[in-house]
């Protein structure tokens, strides 16, 4: 299936100092889409309730409209935990979950189903949680393609770190989030497919993308600021072989008490993305309505 | 040299938690907080990215003078009112600098390149390939394409924008000095200092939107390899919008979103002068 796909790309134009726009077109045979950390963080609301897991209901907030019915398959993560828990710290030191899990079913999930339908592949990258493990076509992957990271290079003793992040995350924060990544999974509503695409770093990814000579990367996923800018399948890793998108609307970062209000560190990182490492950017509703546009359809 | 303790009052961020009452992060438990950390001027090294200032002369660009010419002048203030005066200091003290030159043709002729490359050749010795992926070249179908984001946004690619720079090089207040190191691979850096025991690292260079942190040698390839490392803030500079100069709330941003995932501290230059000073007094510990 290939179906030729014209949307509206931003850019900064350096001469001008400001950003421009274009009509772009990408063929569905030769794109696809990213989705980087679109975790179940934030969803399985009656699990966290039931389990009473941090004393409140944690969508109480106009932020976290949506709701999915319990009982859904049980492979997804188990997130019941204890009130005391030391995963309820880690996890209230995100506070862009409620974001998260508003933009991955308004706006990922209509993409990923408009994606589907017009033939473009669906990538997952979940690096640093253990979930890639469950998925077959991951093992195949991993076979062909490891990388063995920075172990590899002369490390020096990180004892100070450990005292650190006591003291800026949580006492044994390491600890917590290991155990945390291994409850972590893809969001329910993001269910990956047999033939769709998992990734734990940025060889894997691009292992499949030349393979498959996939010239136009849709990106969408979290965080904004790390994860999707600086990650080990992080954009600057891309910025030299494919044609990038970042999808603005498909994406938050983790913000700070002091730029929280305005979503700073989003917006500066979309235009770092787009002046200085080569991306363009785009909305992912507008392909999605695109792809479903009557005269296409 | 006299090995000096150094105390340095460094800026970091706690990430403290929601009130998922209100959906907001309680500004009680987070937010920026000084933190003392001592070391010592044996264990600790001044990185410098890419400092070589890059004269655009070349005629008939000159749509792209307003991106440049901005940028020049505030790498300019930066390096002769903060680095400068910063490693004139450490120099005396004996703290060591190791210049990250990553894409710099002239980083071979520095005479300690080779040693400290074959260093780099050791720690590597008995490792195992890093990884089995193919190479940018395997996108080679694709070149068109991955270009089209420069020829939109500055008129030419990469590699021809870099021929219209007429010179690379560092200021004479700041230039390489035969006993100093350089490094273009991350690797290279983490050999040599672990040779020397150093695992604190002064970070200065740019910009911090984009080398400071990704180029090899940069903080996010040092930072997971155990090395404390503590950004200059005003030793860095980052491109700006017009939109985002005032403030320089790009600088800032990058800056806070490192401090805020726990990858680095944040001082200021004038701390690290005062400390090297405090140390220097009579009477002040050594060790």
């Amino acid at each position: 299936m290939s179906a030729n796909i014209s949307f509206q790309a931003r850019y900064y134009l350096r001469e001008k100092m400001d950003h421009a726009y274009k009509k772009v077109a990408v063929n569905s045979a030769s794109t696809a889409l990213l989705l980087r950390h679109t975790s179940n963080l934030g969803f399985d609301q009656e699990k966290f309730k039931r389990a009473n897991l941090l004393g409140m209901d944690m969508y109480a907030n106009p932020l976290g409209a949506g709701r999915y019915p319990d009982g859904h398959d049980k492979r997804y993560s188990d997130l019941s935990f204890k009130k005391e828990s030391p995963y309820a710290k880690v996890l209230a030191m995100f506070e862009n979950i409620p974001r998260m899990r508003k933009i991955i079913e308004e706006e990922i999930v209509p993409l990923v189903k408009a994606a589907r339908k017009a033939g473009i592949r669906i990538m997952y990258v979940i690096d640093g949680w253990e979930a890639a493990c469950k998925y077959p076509q991951w093992h195949e992957l991993n076979r062909k393609v490891t990388a063995l990271g920075p172990d590899c290079l002369p490390h020096v003793d990180g004892a100070w770190r450990k005292e650190l992040e006591d003291e800026i995350f949580m006492p044994n924060f390491q600890e917590a989030l290991a155990e945390l990544s291994r409850v972590i999974d893809i969001a329910p509503p993001l269910e990956p497919l047999p033939d769709d695409w998992i990734v734990t770093n940025h060889y894997q990814a691009k292992y499949l993308l030349s393979a498959n000579k996939i010239s136009d990367v849709l990106h969408a996923g979290f965080d904004t600021n790390f994860g999707m800018f600086y990650s080990i399948a992080g954009i600057h890793r891309f910025c030299r072989t494919t044609r990038n998108f970042i999808l603005r609307d498909c994406t938050t970062a983790l913000e700070r008490t002091d730029t929280v209000q305005q979503e700073q560190l989003k917006e500066t990182s979309l235009w770092v993305m787009e002046a200085a490492l080569r991306c363009y950017s785009a909305s992912g509703k507008e392909i999605a309505r695109e792809i479903n546009s009557p005269i296409r359809a | 040299m006299q090995e000096l303790t150094l105390k340095l009052p460094v800026r970091y961020y706690r990430r403290g938690g929601v009130d998922w009452r209100t959906g907001r992060l309680d500004a009680k438990s987070a937010g920026e907080f000084v933190k003392e950390i001592t070391l010592t001027t044996k264990n600790t090294a001044i990185t410098i990215m890419h400092g070589a200032v890059r004269e655009f002369g070349r005629p008939g660009r000159s749509g792209l003078e307003n991106y440049f010419s901005d940028w020049r002048s505030r790498q300019s203030e930066v390096i002769e009112q903060h680095i400068a005066p910063l490693f004139q200091k450490a120099r005396k003290a004996g703290i060591r600098i190791l210049y990250n030159m990553a894409g710099y043709e002239r980083i071979h002729a520095h005479p300690n390149y080779t040693m400290i490359n074959n260093l780099a050749i050791r720690a590597l010795a008995d490792k195992p390939d890093t990884v089995q992926g193919p190479p940018d070249a395997a996108f080679g179908y694709c070149a068109d394409k991955a270009k089209d984001l420069w020829r939109d946004s500055v008129g030419c690619s990469a590699s021809e924008l870099s021929g219209y720079f007429t010179a690379t090089q560092y200021p004479e207040s700041i230039s390489p000095r035969p006993e100093d190191w350089v490094a273009e691979e991350t690797v290279q850096s983490a050999a040599v200092f672990r040779e020397h025991g150093i695992g604190n690292l002064l970070m200065t260079g740019f910009d911090a939107c984009g080398c400071l942190m990704t180029t090899a040698g940069g903080l996010l390839h040092m930072a997971p390899l155990g090395y404390r490392c503590v950004i200059v803030e005003d030793c860095v500079e980052a491109a700006e919008a017009p939109w985002t100069r005032e403030g320089k709330r790009v600088k800032a941003c990058m800056l806070k979103t490192m401090q805020l995932f726990g990858m680095c501290g944040i001082i200021h230059s004038n701390a690290i002068l005062k400390a090297l000073e405090d140390a220097g007094k009579p009477g002040e510990r050594t060790i």
